[in-house]
Order: structure tokens, then C-alpha cells, then sequence
């Protein structure tokens, strides 16, 4: 429990793919010396380094306003809007994507560098990572669409999902608070982990708060709330809004697939939910692959595709019934008339 | 192909009508070492790996132009495409 890429056995069980099989030949011989588990992780290190830069960027230059123009207050707000933002919409990318691949597939082949980098992944994302795993392995995935499942949000009587701006707006920080205490703190046998695990993010995220306080809470703390808030929260809610548990009768209709070609690429292949849940081992660059490899069959049973990414799909169900009704339509080409 | 070329004297002409010969008519033996196909590959290797890795770095690079664009546009315009990019995200992608 908690260990990076456990998947343990839930109810949602299904027989995953082998897209990729490891190297045989002369070649594994140099495998014990390679540092990451697949060759394509390489990206998601540049990603998260890259957002750490960002951070930094924007860090200096609030300590040295003239070289960014800030002549006022009025000028500081601008930047600091424009880099909160900015900080929270990569953030959002970097935890909820970049490390979900990571907490699924460790992309490195050392358990040290594995647990260390995954706790300087998800401090820039306001998370101590063991405790974003935890919810999203251990809770979210084994439990999908289920009462226990309290990560996505809650079921009014009809099975659909609680207003969309509630959720984004009540669940970070929040209820997650709340269930944190409830299933690790509160719980003897997982709560020495947790706490340690929680004392190091809380040396990590601090740090911004020794350099400058106001600066903490404006280019740190607001980032992580729309991180959090806004990107996770919209993300979390249209991935599985209008779906229903995974059952013989109806084996794919528990996620949505979001298939356009330029969010998938800029977001490691997020769009391929529904793939994803079934085949969560399955590596992230190779998604669209297996999204190939199972059309036919998620045609035939009705799967939900949409032809935009999860940002569109936010926009269509925050709005009025008739934006909502978009959101339903079916990507052409999915249709089993076709 | 970048392999040597290397007239067989012996070939016939491949031009039909043809009355006089020239050693570009003549059939060539290509002499390859097993370099040539990946020389080819190369650049497209290349800039598709490099296509991949700035698409899928694509925001953080964005949010970093935006933050420190600051410096040359001032934070107005800074928060401006912001706003922009924002809209055409919910609109588009």
C-alpha cells in the first residue's frame, strides 16, 4: 500500500495490455545501468524541471520589480495575475498528468530516485506525493464511480454528479483534508508514513515563505489553489461526469475519451481516460496505440468520445443546459452507426 | 544513398534506342555498408524526438515566455495573453 505503481486488486480488475515488452538481447546487459524505466520519461523530468524554472522566474522577478516593468501596485497585480495563472495551469499538468504517470509507472529504475523526485514533483503542486498517490492508486482507481471513490465528486440520487463549481471549489483543500485525516492519519497503521511524509513536504513547500511571505502566498499558494481548484478539479470532474461504474453490460462507459491530438500531446496522452483506467500499466506514450488497438470495441460498447481535450470539456459543463448538452455529443467516427 | 557507385562495363544499356553509350546508362552496382539507410533517418529521428519533446513541453515553455516576457513587454501585456490563452484553451483544446 502506497508504494509507487501498486495497483493492488480492486473492483475495477481488468487484464492489462502489453503495448512494450522489455528489451532482451545483447542490449539488457546495459539495462542496469540506465536511469530512466522507459526512454520517453526523459520528458516528463524536462516538464517538471522546467516548471520549477518557472516558479523560479517568476520568484525573481517579483524581488526585482523594475526589470519586469512593475512600476506600482496596479502593474504588480497584473504580473502576479499573469504569473498565478500561468504557475497554476503547469502545476495543475505537472501533478494531476506528469506525476499521475509517474505514480502509476515509476519512470525511474531506482527506488531511491523514484521516491525522492517524486517528492520534488509534487511540492510545486501543493501535495506531498505519497499523499496524492494514496488517492489517486489507492482510492481513485480501485474504487471508481463507487460510494468509497472520494476523490471525484458526489452523486446526487440519479447518479450524476454534484454541481460542477461546488465540487471545484469545496474539494481541494477541504474535503481532501478531511479524508486524509480519516484514512492515513487516523489510521495507526499507515499514520508513521504519513507524518514523515508529510514533515518533508512541509520542509519543501515552506521554502518559498523563508525568501518572501507575501511572495509565498501570491506566486505559491494562489498557484497551488488553481492548480488544485481549477485545473485538477475541472479535470477530475469531466473525466467521469455523465458515467457510470464499470459493469458486464456496460464494461466502457465509466470514463471519457478525449482525443484531440494537440491536448494529447501537450498533456502526456490524458485524453485516453477510459484506456487509461482499464489499462493503467500501460506507459503513457503509448496510449494512443492502444486507444488504436480497442476502437472497434469501445465503439461497439458505446464509449463516450469528444473530439477536445479537458479544457473545452470544462467550459461546456460549468455552462447553461444547452452548453452542457454539447458535452454529450459523440467525436465522429465514434459513432457505431459509422 | 550516400554508398559508391561503380559502372559494370560489362552491363548493357538500359535506354532503349540509344546509340552510343554513356556510363550513367550502364547498369551501376551500389556498394552499401549499412550506414547509408540510418544517415537518411537521421534528421527525421531527430526532428521528430525534437517535436516531441517541445510539444509535450509546450506549457511550462509558454508559461515561462509569458512570466519572464515581462521583462520585455511589461506585466499588461504579460497578463493580456494570459487572458488570451486561457479562452482559446477553454474554446479550443
Amino acid at each position: 500500500l502506497g508504494e509507487l505503481g501498486d495497483h493492488g486488486r480492486g473492483d475495477n480488475f481488468s487484464y492489462e495490455a502489453v503495448m512494450s515488452r522489455p528489451e532482451r538481447g545483447p542490449g539488457v546487459a546495459f539495462s542496469r545501468w540506465r536511469i530512466l524505466s522507459h526512454p520517453q520519461d526523459l520528458h516528463c523530468v524536462i516538464f517538471h524541471i522546467l516548471c520549477l524554472a518557472a516558479y523560479a522566474c517568476a520568484f525573481w522577478l517579483y524581488r526585482h520589480p523594475k526589470l519586469a516593468g512593475i512600476t506600482g501596485p496596479w502593474s504588480r497585480i497584473a504580473f502576479v495575475a499573469a504569473a498565478a495563472s500561468m504557475l497554476g495551469w503547469i502545476s495543475g499538468a505537472d501533478v494531476g498528468v506528469n506525476f499521475h504517470n509517474h505514480s502509476h509507472r515509476p519512470i525511474f529504475t531506482s527506488h531511491f530516485l523514484n521516491r525522492w523526485f517524486g517528492r520534488i514533483w509534487t511540492f510545486s503542486g501543493g501535495w506531498p506525493s505519497f499523499f496524492w498517490e494514496y488517492a489517486h492508486v489507492t482510492i481513485h482507481h480501485a474504487n471508481l464511480l463507487t460510494t468509497d471513490d472520494w476523490t471525484l465528486p458526489k452523486q446526487n440520487a440519479d447518479g450524476s454528479f454534484e454541481d460542477f463549481r461546488r465540487y471545484m471549489f469545496t474539494h481541494w483543500p477541504w474535503r481532501v483534508m478531511l479524508h486524509f485525516w480519516r484514512n492515513l492519519i487516523a489510521r495507526r497503521s499507515l499514520r508513521r508514513k504519513a507524518f514523515r511524509e508529510l514533515a518533508i513536504f512541509v520542509a519543501l513547500w515552506s521554502i518559498p515563505f523563508w525568501i518572501d511571505p507575501v511572495m509565498a502566498i501570491w506566486l505559491w499558494v494562489l498557484p497551488h489553489w488553481i492548480a488544485n481548484a481549477l485545473v485538477m478539479g475541472s479535470g477530475m470532474y469531466v473525466q467521469h461526469a455523465g458515467c457510470v461504474p464499470k459493469s458486464s453490460a456496460r464494461p466502457v462507459s465509466h470514463s471519457t475519451v478525449f482525443v484531440s491530438k494537440f491536448f494529447n500531446l501537450t498533456m502526456f496522452n490524458i485524453g485516453f481516460h477510459l484506456e487509461h483506467h482499464d489499462h493503467p500499466r500501460v506507459h503513457w506514450s503509448e496510449l494512443p496505440m492502444l486507444h488504436e488497438r480497442l476502437k472497434r470495441d469501445m465503439i461497439d460498447g458505446g464509449a463516450h468520445v469528444v473530439p477536445y481535450g479537458l479544457h473545452h470539456a470544462s467550459f461546456l459543463l460549468a455552462g447553461a443546459d444547452a452548453r452542457k448538452k454539447r458535452f454529450a455529443e459523440q467525436a465522429s467516427g465514434y459513432t457505431s452507426s459509422q | 544513398v550516400n554508398g559508391t557507385c561503380r559502372a559494370d562495363s560489362g552491363s548493357q544499356p538500359q535506354g532503349a534506342g540509344l546509340s552510343f553509350r554513356l556510363p550513367i546508362h550502364r547498369k551501376v552496382k551500389v556498394n552499401l555498408k549499412g550506414k547509408e539507410h540510418t544517415l537518411g533517418r537521421l534528421p527525421h529521428a531527430f526532428l521528430s524526438q525534437t517535436g516531441l519533446a517541445f510539444g509535450r513541453s509546450f506549457a511550462p515553455l509558454f508559461a515561462i515566455a509569458v512570466i519572464a516576457g515581462a521583462m520585455l513587454w511589461g506585466p499588461w501585456v504579460s497578463l493580456a495573453i494570459t487572458a488570451v490563452a486561457i479562452t482559446l484553451a477553454m474554446r479550443l483544446l
